[in-house]
């Protein structure tokens, strides 16, 4: 069996590996202003709550309530937020976060300009107190855009693998 | 269903109405749990959805009451009912499904099958019982009562329950101003969030019912950042003017409104203004003109928030928030269970701004909802010491209040907000009802 052809250039796939990487490697700095360069205007972000689905009705039942459904603006106010400690106190100390991101696999978008990109994501979130902290399994489907030569966040549909979050909070991007 | 749970515990010391303490012992103690879940939950109306969570003939969704897991779903006869979620005969989940349609269910194990009523229609072995086997008292084990208040659907485990009218009492004139508005009511907007926080269930019911001294230590941040959608002083003049209320039966909440009518009915599209000025009374549309947020808590577990939003900061404000439950899954761990309602006569794009609204402020990941969640866990977690669970928890500023006549709604009105009269009528409450063998 062949692999599907996905139609991207080695250069291609490295800046959208690189993208990947280097955006997690902000979020665990905590770095959340400077991720906000990484992001089109018109950026789509959430984060979806499946529900259990049957394996024999035709019907798919429809998702939870997202967990994040954010757009630019929204997104300003949280890193205003997780930004200044005087503003969070489930941040205030901050999080040891670490954003795993594996199995990253490249296609062309729906756009010319656009990547059309999927990756595993494991997050650890913790903060001593709730020892042992927490691993949250995500997967996410981002749509990267070419934008001056540059990549752009531009769409990011992600979906938790919890369908009940066995955390009390995500206060970190993912 | 009563279990003699051993009760050797001085509920007249534990809950201390003297000095307004509280043993830290009731947050945190295994035997003070079970005897919760026996006393408390087993024997009141619990909350187990919206209907329109299940609008069709067969339409289900499982929930829990108590340390019991229930199927809700609506019969072929249309009426609601709600059923333990295990099989009389072995004990199998009747379904893993969160939420689904169905005619009936097929037990996996054995092929014990019941109809969306409950009723058991075969064993698939039914000759062995040579026609012994009572089917008609081996349908699906039924709640003992369930009615619904304004799409609202609650069940109790209780014969002897009042009924769920009397049971919410005043607290249906409060949930009718933020949930039962319109001729047409509300609707859910998507099946619930669910999470869990390693907390006690009675820390989220204090704090929604009604914990007014945490709001500015705790929320400062999105508060001064302007997320919410009426202008910073007005919402320090609002906090200053508004009355909590404390409801017979253990209801509680707090309606902060602005002074006067200015920015009225912020947050509400101008459609909707006359449908729920031909549904609510004038008292309770002043009210609902007025609130910048309002917190309650439906004994033991049912609360809600809303409050005027704008996380986008662009200057229109949407009036929104969730209603939960604190489901216990055991003394230190809750299962928040988070709807996201909307009048369902408004526009889709309002149901939209509600949403969003509601997820990013008080989700399992809003501003507001992670710095609350974070406390309450860490309450729990020292509270568990040894040493420490021999402490108490303070609420003297109860003591210094009476109730007020000047509010316009029914309960006892406490001004100002501030003191803990009505979180600490919560737990007497608590108190009588634990305390009932």
């Amino acid at each position: 069996m062949a692999l599907p052809q996905t139609d991207v250039s080695d250069l291609e796939f490295r800046a959208a590996y690189e993208f990947l990487i280097y955006e997690a490697r902000l979020f665990d700095a905590h770095q959340y202003q400077e991720w906000l360069d990484l992001v089109s205007d018109d950026i789509q972000y959430q984060l979806l709550l499946p529900t259990v689905q049957s394996a024999t009705d035709a019907q798919a039942r429809p998702a939870s309530a997202p967990i994040f459904r954010e757009n630019r603006a929204s997104l300003e106010a949280r890193v205003e937020q997780l930004s200044n400690p005087m503003f969070t106190v489930s941040e205030n100390p901050p999080s040891r976060s670490r954003h795993f991101v594996t199995n990253i696999w490249v296609e062309r978008g729906a756009q010319p300009d656009e990547l059309a990109v999927s990756s595993n994501l494991l997050v650890y979130r913790g903060r001593g107190f709730d020892l042992p902290g927490h691993y949250f399994p995500i997967v996410r489907n981002d749509v990267l855009r070419k934008l001056n030569g540059e990549l752009l966040l531009s769409r990011r549909d992600a979906e938790s693998d919890e369908q009940i979050i066995g955390s009390r909070s995500i206060t970190l991007l993912i | 269903m009563l279990q003699a749970t051993d009760d050797p515990f001085n509920w007249d010391e534990l809950i201390d109405e003297k000095r307004a303490h509280a043993s830290t012992r009731i947050f945190v103690d295994e035997q003070i749990y079970a005897l919760e879940v026996e006393r408390i939950f087993n024997r009141s109306w619990l909350y187990l959805g919206h209907a329109t969570e299940i609008p069709n003939p067969g339409d289900f969704v499982t929930r829990r009451m108590g340390d019991d897991l229930v199927i809700l779903i609506r019969g072929n006869d249309g009426k609601p009912r709600a059923f333990l979620n295990h099989c009389r005969h072995r004990g199998s989940l009747l379904t893993k499904l969160d939420n689904g349609n169905c005619d009936h269910f097929v037990c996996p194990y054995h092929g014990w099958t019941y109809t969306n009523a409950g009723q058991l229609l075969t064993t698939s072995y039914d000759d062995f019982y040579q026609g012994k086997l009572d089917f008609a008292a081996n349908g699906m084990r039924e709640v003992a009562q369930l009615d619904s208040h304004g799409g609202l659907i609650f069940a109790t485990w209780d014969v002897d329950a009042p009924t769920l009218s009397d049971y919410l009492g005043d607290a249906k004139w409060y949930l009718d101003i933020y949930f039962n508005r319109t001729p047409g009511g509300m609707e859910v907007l998507a099946p619930p969030q669910r999470w869990i926080v390693d907390t006690n269930w009675k820390l989220g019911a204090l704090n929604f019912g009604t914990d007014n001294q945490h709001l500015h230590p705790t929320h400062t941040g999105p508060t001064a950042m302007g997320i919410l959608g009426a202008p910073v002083p007005d919402v320090v003049a609002a906090l200053g003017s508004s009355y909590q209320v404390s409801l017979d039966g253990g209801h509680g909440c707090v309606n902060t409104t602005l002074p006067n009518d200015d920015l009225a009915y912020l947050g509400y599209p101008k459609e909707l203004i006359a449908l729920y000025e031909q549904t609510l009374t004038p008292e309770q549309l002043i009210i609902l003109r007025r609130n910048v947020v309002t917190v309650g808590n439906v004994f033991p577990y049912l609360a809600w928030i809303q409050v005027t939003l704008d996380t986008e900061r662009k200057g229109t404000a949407v009036a929104a928030g969730t209603l939960r439950t604190w489901q216990p899954v055991g003394p230190h761990k809750i299962e928040i269970t988070s709807w996201y309602l909307a009048d369902r006569e408004a526009s889709e794009p309002h149901k939209q701004a509600v949403l969003n609204e509601g997820l990013r402020t008080f989700g399992m990941s809003g501003m507001f909802e992670e710095d609350d969640v974070d406390i309450w866990s860490s309450i729990a977690t020292a509270g568990k010491g040894s040493i420490a669970r021999t402490g108490t928890m303070n609420f003297e500023t109860a003591l210094n209040f009476e109730p007020v006549d000047d509010f316009p709604g029914p309960g006892r009105a406490y001004f100002p907000m501030l003191p803990e009269c009505e979180q600490f009528n919560l737990l007497k409450h608590w108190k009588q009802v634990i305390s009932r063998r």
